[in-house]
């Protein structure tokens, strides 16, 4: 697979994708607040013996609209970021480090065919969007290409 | 397909590091090479069978498992 860019731009990948995680983060906070209250109150309720089911308190920390936009610009960071990372150089890039990537890619398209398939047949109906299976793909790519140049071809 | 490549590299006295500076690839792939996991291309075996001073022949011979592929 022909790489385009400097090693360098690797770096600005990986960080283009920790700010994705971060806005991620932030863009589902009311839902985490949400999850973390309902789960503590629930628990400590139980430790007292006086469970009742409460209502969902509903938290505002961002609004709606606010969470979605943040959605959409966590998911723009990680597609450029793992595509960044992707078309990068290594420090030393030659035809085995090329075969790898080959190899990565083929794996990951399948493995996102076949994860998609199962979700397909499982729940009958697709359970990923498309962004979302593009963006599961690119992932997978870089996991499986790290797993095979540290763990499988991993240097003595 | 198996190669002489460790005992090529111990006649010579270097290390892997060496001779992946010396023909441009990473550690890595010297490492592979000499493990097997990976049969390098044309050039490649002919830079380093260059390295060594020897024939290709002499660094990478073929296995009767290679016939049946």
């Amino acid at each position: 697979m022909k790489t385009y860019l400097p090693y360098y731009f690797r770096r600005i990948g990986i960080a283009f994708v920790f700010v994705a995680i971060i806005l991620s983060c932030i863009a589902n906070v009311n839902d985490f607040l949400e999850g973390f209250h309902s789960g503590s109150s629930r628990a400590l309720q139980q430790r007292n013996g006086t469970y009742v089911k409460e209502e969902p308190v509903g938290y505002h920390v961002i609004s709606a609209e606010l969470g979605k936009t943040l959605t959409w610009v966590s998911l723009s960071f990680s597609f450029a970021g793992f595509l960044l990372y992707m078309f990068s150089k290594e420090e030393v890039e030659d035809e085995f480090i090329e075969r790898l990537r080959y190899m990565s890619l083929a794996k990951s398209l399948l493995i996102t065919w076949v994860v998609t398939s199962a979700l397909l047949i499982i729940h009958g109906e697709l359970q990923l969007e498309g962004f979302y299976i593009l963006q599961f793909q690119l992932f997978l790519y870089v996991v499986i290409y790290n797993y095979y140049k540290k763990w499988k071809f991993m240097v003595a | 397909m198996k190669n002489t490549l460790k005992v090529e590299r111990a006649k010579k006295n270097i290390t892997q590091a060496d001779l992946a500076k010396l023909i441009h690839v990473s550690r890595q792939t010297i490492h592979a090479i000499e493990a097997g996991k990976y049969v390098p291309s044309t050039v490649l075996a002919l830079k380093i069978a260059h390295i060594f001073e020897t024939s290709i022949q002499d660094v990478f011979e073929l296995e009767e498992s290679d016939w049946k592929k």
